[in-house]
């Protein structure tokens, strides 16, 4: 048998173009429809096991899909924002943890999330290097945003301005990273994670002062000289404001962690009637309903590679059978030498073995390939995007 | 016989078990919530104030180390009514931070805001809302509920221990409000000083007329404060004045010569040691009532 | 050590009929079979080999009636006692010249490629000539070294039998005469009986005995 696997090896080497081209043939025919499983897959696992963990999002009746891939995976903003009012009503309904989420914000291009420590509680997040963020102005960093940045505990890393002209009054923030967070192969790794507060800083609903003196204040009179602060330093910490009742500031979703079922349907309940201007939505169900639809295209496309792949098959088996007619003449002369009935068999199914071994492993690698470079596909923006 | 020696192994593990279980992590932002705290929870619990002994818990400003041990805590204990003036800057997880005078139904004594300095310091006002609750009785009983049911929720396997304990505080806390109303109705008509704010809600709850002297607890008065002193005694019959702690000698002596006897009556608030929460209030009015006698 | 005996040959479709009374060929013989083109010779080799089987009569190789062996059996009595030598040197094009001498102990289901082999095969393509050329492919070689190569291929095994089917025929004047001392001077190093069947009159002369193919006829049609 190992001279049938000698002489099929030599036969392939001789005719590298012809076996090069077999084996990319099968490896594609094989990869394909794996590849295709292989994303589902990944799009599954990325997507369905977030929302399997996080029970509501409550948010502006709207998109729900883009309510529920903002407050999960960080991707895009939503319309309307919400209240913090909305996060209280949850608070004092007394059935369950209500966490703000605020997206829309980013520094080098990473997601700028703003939420409380109980964000970190839920997800169980802990940090690896440091600790989660104590005061306004610090940061709390996903393993991808510290690796990707060259952070370690103690950089500055400062918001990118949304645009020129920011009427609005949105200041880029110098924040200090507090913490860098264990992998955990979930949207939180690429986030940057603040405090609800630092994140209204960012947006221009709190400031900071220089200290105009007592004499300032004894007359009542705000200093027009005072310098609004791009960064929050241990000096200046407590010049830090808001100008805005906090039940009116600006909160892109609720994360809603139901204390039972029984407070989850009442929750749910609350939010059904139309004339609400709020919705809480079910996440996995909203992302089981987007799965299917993925799923149904995957088995059409699994149709079309059947299809393609069968016509590529009868391909290389033409291909092969004119190979065999060609060497009729070589058939020949293992026959006048004395070669045994076997031989000849077992050179050509070697060579089969060879082709298909070789484009399998070929497949395996262009699957392994593609499996590491799913790692960083956002998923939850392809969603959203699409 | 293996029947037997599984239940003792049961038993045995159980027991270990409990033995072994960490005590709640509690921190507190004041003294009476501690207190409140410890007496509650009892061997449950390890109650921390992270503010030291002898200093104001109200101007106490947490460093980082301060903030990242109360993250780490499995409940947080605050007053609200922004006696806690560092809230708002640092982040501490809701889910673990109970505000005890959330569901304290009591009306709010706004402050005056007289405007006064000490010695050569700035210029300031004393304004917002007063946040010593706790100082009617009444409202620290609510005060104490609340740090129950927070504990309830986390140690629900205690809930009975945890009630009996805090119908006791409560017990201790009515018999407290049964001798303030009698301090107050014996002290009716008459006028007190008192050298700090702290006690509004004490002087309302029972009667008191109490005049602030906006005194500073150690720093001795300027010569407008101690004018202003001489006039309230001019015009009212004030012949004590309450001090949250012993005052410079310098100024009890001057106070005396006026004629004003100084009597403690400490709030509770700052970590005193030894000394819980109602035995301090049965030891103010002792002390008060004792000032009065002289 | 070969006899064929009223062998009648003719193909399963029709159209070539041999017939031949009488063939006797001693051991360690060179024995040459002349005769024109296309006459029949090869079916003679051919029959001898095992790579054909007569119709009626005997062939004997060895004192093995070869044609009464089956299949498998016949292959494996050429692979081990018969070397053949093709006209046009039938090599393999996508093995070198070394796994070409070598090709025989790959194709035989109980032989396998030895030390001892490589060595022999190293000799015979030194012997041959062609020493330097055991990487080279056949596609790189004239057809005096591809023939040299065949030679050495059919004398890996040391054969008692070397078959040479006009292995000169596709060859040059001055490679006819090399070719052709080479394989007689290797079969008589070997001891080896050699038939080989020519159209080439002038290479005659070099062998013990030669026997005109029509001698042999009893009928060809």
């Amino acid at each position: 048998m190992l001279n049938a696997f000698f002489l099929a090896f030599a036969y392939l080497r001789y005719h590298r173009i012809t076996t090069a081209s077999l084996v990319l043939a099968i490896s594609l025919i094989i990869a394909a429809p794996a590849a295709t499983r292989l994303v589902l897959s990944e799009a599954e696992k990325s997507l369905g096991a977030r929302a399997a963990s996080t029970p509501l999002v409550i948010g502006a009746r709207g998109s729900s899909l883009d309510l529920a891939l903002s407050a999960l995976y960080f991707q895009g903003t939503v319309a309307t924002p919400v209240t913090q009012a909305a996060v209280d009503e949850v608070w004092d309904s007394g059935l369950g943890i209500a966490i703000p989420v605020h997206t829309g914000f980013a520094a080098s291009s990473r997601p700028v999330v703003g939420t409380t420590l109980d964000y970190f509680d839920f997800r169980s997040l802990r940090p690896v290097q440091g600790r989660l963020f104590a005061q306004i102005g610090e940061a709390v960093v996903g393993s991808e945003v510290a690796a990707g940045l060259n952070l370690s505990v103690g950089d500055s890393l400062v918001t990118d301005t949304s645009n020129l002209f920011d009427l609005a009054g949105a200041y880029p923030l110098e924040m200090t990273v507090s913490g860098i967070l264990e992998p955990g192969d979930t949207p939180d790794d690429g986030a940057i994670f603040v405090d609800m507060k630092t994140v209204w800083i960012i947006a221009g609903i709190g400031h900071g002062h220089e200290d105009s003196g007592k004499s300032a204040l004894a007359a009542g009179i705000a200093d027009p000289a005072q310098r609004i602060y791009q960064s929050i330093t241990p000096e200046n910490v407590d010049s830090f404001h808001f100008h805005q009742n906090s039940a009116s500031l600006p909160v892109s979703a609720v994360l809603v962690s139901p204390y039972d079922a029984r407070s989850s349907t009442i929750l749910q309940g609350r939010y059904l009637e139309a004339d609400n201007p709020l919705h809480a939505v079910d996440p996995a169900t909203l992302i089981d309903r987007l799965l299917s639809t993925l799923f149904r295209i995957g088995r059409l496309l699994d149709l079309a590679i059947i299809v393609v792949g069968s016509a590529a098959v009868v391909a290389i088996a033409l291909a092969v059978g004119l190979a065999t007619q060609l060497r009729r003449q070589e058939m020949l002369t293992f026959f006048r030498l004395g070669a045994h009935r076997g031989a000849i068999v077992q050179t050509v199914m070697a060579q089969f073995a060879l082709i298909f071994l070789a484009g399998a492993g070929l497949a395996a690698t262009f699957l392994v390939l593609i499996s590491w470079l799913l790692k960083g596909v956002p998923f939850a923006a392809i969603a959203m995007t699409g | 016989m293996l029947k037997t020696g599984v239940m003792c192994l049961s038993i045995l593990v159980g027991w270990i078990g409990q033995a072994s279980a960490e005590p709640l992590r509690i921190h507190a932002s004041h003294g009476v919530i501690a207190d409140f705290a410890r007496q509650i929870g009892a061997e449950h619990v390890a109650v921390t104030m992270p503010v030291l002994v002898g200093t104001d818990p109200a101007q106490w400003v947490p460093g980082i180390a301060d903030i990242t041990a109360m993250q780490e805590a499995d409940l947080i204990l605050l007053n609200g009514l922004d006696y806690e003036t560092w809230v708002d800057r640092v982040s501490l997880p809701r889910a673990r931070t109970v505000e005890t005078i959330r569901d304290v139904d009591i009306d709010l004594i706004r402050l005056s805001g007289v405007a006064h300095s000490h010695g050569d310091g700035p210029a300031h006002a004393h304004e917002g809302v007063a946040a010593q609750v706790w100082m009617d009785f009444g409202a620290a009983a609510k005060q104490a509920e609340a740090v129950a049911m927070a504990m309830t929720r986390l140690l629900p396997e205690e809930a009975d221990t945890i009630a009996g304990n805090l119908a006791e505080l409560k017990s201790e806390l009515e018999a407290l409000d049964d001798q303030a109303r009698f301090l107050g109705e014996a002290l009716e008509g008459r006028t007190l000083l008192v050298a700090q704010p702290g006690l509004e809600y004490f002087a309302r709850a029972y009667g008191l007329d109490l005049i602030e002297a906006t005194f500073d607890p150690l720093i001795p008065p300027t010569p407008e404060q101690w004018a202003a002193i001489d006039a309230i005694i001019a015009r009212t019959d004030a012949r004590v004045i309450l001090w949250q702690s012993a005052p410079p000698e310098a100024t009890r002596s001057a106070l005396e010569a006026r004629g004003v006897i100084t009597a403690a009556f400490d709030t509770g608030a700052s970590p005193a040691v030894d000394t819980f929460f109602t035995d301090l209030m049965r030891q103010n009015m002792n002390d008060l009532q004792t000032a009065l006698s002289q | 050590m070969i006899t064929l005996r009223d062998v009648s040959f003719r193909f399963a479709a029709g159209g070539f009929h041999l017939q031949i009374a009488a063939l006797d060929i001693d051991a360690k013989s060179h024995v040459a079979i002349a005769g024109p083109s296309g006459s029949g010779k090869t079916t003679i080799l051919n029959l001898v080999a095992g790579i054909l089987v007569p119709s009626s009569g005997e062939v004997i190789v060895k004192d093995c009636a070869v044609s009464a062996l089956s299949d498998q059996q016949r292959r494996a009595f050429r692979l081990r006692n018969i070397g053949f030598v093709f006209q046009s040197f039938d090599l393999i094009n996508y093995l070198s010249v070394k796994n070409n001498i070598l090709v025989a102990a790959r194709i035989d289901a109980k032989l396998s490629v030895t030390d001892a082999l490589r060595s022999r095969a190293q000799d015979l393509a030194v012997r041959m000539g062609i020493g330097d050329k055991l990487d080279a492919y056949p596609s790189m070689l004239s057809q005096g070294e591809q023939q040299r190569v065949a030679i050495a291929r059919a004398l890996l095994l040391q054969p008692q039998i070397i078959l040479a089917d006009e292995a000169t025929g596709n060859l040059d004047p001055d490679n006819k005469q090399a070719v052709m001392d080479l394989l007689i001077a290797e079969a008589h190093m070997a001891g080896a009986t050699l038939v080989a069947v020519t159209h080439d009159y002038e290479l005659l002369e070099r062998f013990d005995r030669v026997v005109d193919f029509r001698d042999l006829l009893v009928a060809r049609c």
